[in-house]
């Protein structure tokens, strides 16, 4: 005996019913007909929609040997808590964060052992150059905070992230119309047609990095990306000589959800690039589900710069591997607004010739 | 029985050229075809050569811009002659008219009489209705009164010119229009002709620019407020280059996107429909009584219709 199955109406959510005179469903709310095939293969499309999920996230697992541990140490901050890791060579003169003098030295125990590391790139004066560059094109950057800005510290740190690969599954369901026009003499139609649509499939992710330092400003790693993955090497204590490495202070698991929204903001965005060919497409729904992935902890290269301008501090960081740098500048006030009025007299001279031309022909 | 039959006969051949001239028009020959004078025919000698020259110059140009003659005659005595005639039979005589309906108007002055009559026909009759022509009387009276010939002609050969292209383009000057509507009455400009006066065409444009810009002083500055905060807000974000990155995109391995199901599912269609305007037939400006005073006739001494008025100066 088949299940009596009630079907929802797609365009008003009402009971339909089968009509005898048109051989169709129809809806007796709002009068608009289907084909039986269709709600079948609409219900079919409903039943994919699902909840996200993201538990299959790895989890990173390398350990330190002990002679590596013994070349390491752990700075400890007073002043900020910062922690920091370096070669037993290299001595830590001051913290990168707070730029208080670091104290407290520790050895390396219980840490999870980095797997990759993008070694520096660009050394100190690239990045003092790169400083310079920033500053150049940007209109409203007040003139004296060129000449004026001191720089207070230029340091070079390996900022640990975990690094994501996954494989993503994801469904995606739109309600998409299409639109048709014509006219007789008495009249003007508009023929609108509902569609929905899904997509449904996976997408590879490999590289996927969320800073695992929660002293490092998130937003400010996030802008320096991307880093290519592809010239990571195997981590060697070789390559934090010189260099301040950041201890990592978040666990994969918590990063994890960040690289999972990241994740599927992309898979939404992706899917929704191969609807095409309609008026408007709305989503209705959209659920994600992470396969078995790993996650690596890596160090990538991080140059951080401070300078000081009229008693503000203002942040910059290069990304060690590309160059790119990033940083706020502040907002010249006046010449904001000099700008403004400038523009708009320019501006009102054609505008008052356009509504000339047109209030008076 | 032959008695009845010549009297037939004899009140037939007397009846004829009765019958047949009301029914038919006057036989071609009498009205030439070609205009046999200038538009402007200085008989008074009213102008100087400069002068005879300018206005002639600006009868033909609007003669022909608005495909009807605008014609002007001077005449220091009629003899005794009514205006009306007069005018109506030097049109119609001498061949004016523009084109097959010979459409045209006639403005004729006699100094000694201190008389003008003004005479239409063909278009010229329905482009200056009474209301028109009263309109168009008081466009030069007052210079004609004042000896300004030259300035009176031309304000006669403007106002025609207005009134025809009026007519042409909406509907004829009537007394509906009397309310002094801005349509009629044009950019501040045109209604100078109602005080009698006449402005050059120079300081209509300018005051009429200052007017204009200094009503709508707050649009415009809005419309260029909009561009330059555009640009401006651009040049602001420069500055600011630390933002989030919400999507892995530079991290997708290249071409591994798979999809398992493309589904494009027709479900239902609407149809809305919106009634069109019906495109009216010749009535325009929705809500007005079109109960204007229309254009007087009169036939003259050839048997066509003419309109005009006439006055003293």
């Amino acid at each position: 005996m088949e299940k009596l199955i009630e079907y929802k109406c797609p365009c008003c959510g009402g009971k339909i019913e089968f009509d005898s005179n048109s051989q169709k469903m129809k809806c007796p709310y709002c009068d608009t007909e289907f084909e039986i095939g269709t709600l079948r293969d609409y219900e079919n499309d409903l039943v994919c929609d699902g909840e996200d999920d993201i538990s299959k996230v790895g989890k990173a697992s390398g350990r330190w040997s002990e002679s590596e541990a013994e070349k390491l140490r752990t700075y400890v901050c007073h002043s900020c808590g910062g922690e920091i890791v370096t070669d037993s060579t290299t001595a830590a003169s001051s913290c990168p964060f707070c730029g208080n003098p670091a104290i407290m030295q520790g050895q390396i125990s219980g840490d999870l052992r980095p797997d990759l590391v993008i070694p520096f790139k660009l050394d100190k004066k690239a990045a003092e150059a790169a400083l310079l560059n920033h500053f150049k094109g940007k209109k409203l950057l007040p003139k004296l905070f060129k000449d004026e800005n001191t720089l207070k510290e230029i340091k070079g740190v390996y900022v640990p992230f975990w690094i994501y690969d996954n494989k993503a599954d994801a469904n995606a369901r739109y309600r998409a119309t299409k639109l048709r026009y014509w006219s007789d003499s008495r009249y003007s139609y508009t023929e609108t047609s509902h569609y929905s649509v899904v997509r449904s499939g996976n997408l590879e992710f490999s590289g996927v990095p969320v800073d695992g330092s929660s002293k490092m400003d998130d937003i400010l790693m996030e802008s320096i990306e991307p880093f290519d993955i592809s010239e990571a090497v195997d981590f060697n204590t070789a390559y934090l000589s010189g260099y301040l490495a950041d201890r990592y202070d978040v666990t994969s698991e918590e990063s994890a959800s960040r690289a999972a929204s990241r994740m599927k903001k992309c898979c939404e965005d992706t899917f929704r690039s191969t609807v095409s060919g309609y008026a408007s497409v709305i989503p209705e729904s959209f659920s994600f589900s992470l396969d078995e992935g790993t996650v690596k902890y890596a160090l990538y290269p991080v140059w951080l710069l401070n300078t000081e301008w009229k008693g503000k501090k203002y942040f910059f960081a290069m990304n060690g591997q590309t160059g790119k740098m990033v940083g706020d500048l502040p907002l010249d006030r006046a010449a904001y607004f000099k700008w403004l009025g400038g523009l708009t007299a320019a501006f009102s001279v054609i505008s008052a010739a356009l509504y000339l031309l047109f209030m008076l022909s | 029985m032959k008695k009845l039959s010549v009297l037939l006969f004899v009140i037939i051949l007397i009846l004829t050229p009765v019958l047949a001239d009301d029914s038919q028009e006057v036989a071609s020959g009498m009205i030439p075809d070609e205009r046999q004078l200038p538009l402007l025919v200085d008989d008074a000698g009213l102008l100087d050569g400069e002068d005879y020259q300018e206005v002639l110059d600006r009868l033909e140009e609007i003669s022909g811009e608005i495909e009807l003659e605008v014609a002007l005659v001077t005449k220091s005595s009629l003899d005794g002659e009514p205006i009306k005639s007069y005018t109506d039979d030097f049109y119609d005589y001498n061949g004016y008219g523009y084109g097959d309906g010979d459409d045209g108007i006639m403005l004729l002055i006699s100094m000694e009489e201190r008389e003008f009559y003004i005479s239409t026909y063909g278009y010229g009759i329905t482009a200056f209705t009474d209301y028109g022509l009263e309109f168009l009387e008081t466009s030069f009276i007052d210079y004609l009164s004042d000896g300004c010939y030259r300035d009176a002609f031309i304000a006669y050969a403007e106002t025609c010119s207005y009134l025809v292209e009026t007519a042409r383009n909406d509907r004829p000057l009537d007394s509906y229009d009397e309310g002094g509507d801005s349509d009629y009455i044009g950019n501040g400009g045109y209604d100078d002709y109602g005080n009698g006066g006449y402005v050059s065409d120079g300081e209509v444009s300018r005051s009429s620019i200052w007017q204009c810009l200094a009503d709508g002083w707050f649009i415009i500055l809005l419309i260029a407020f909009i561009p330059a905060i555009i640009i401006v807000s651009a040049m602001k974000s420069q500055l600011k280059s630390v933002k989030p990155k919400n999507s892995a995109a530079d991290y997708t391995v290249k071409d591994s996107l798979k999809l398992s199901k493309v589904s494009d599912l027709y479900l239902y269609r609407t149809v809305t429909k919106v009634a069109r305007q019906q495109s009216s037939s010749g009535s325009s400006g929705g809500g007005r009584s079109l109960s204007g005073g229309g254009s007087s006739m009169h036939t003259s001494s050839s048997g066509r219709s003419h309109g005009g008025r006439g006055g003293k100066f």
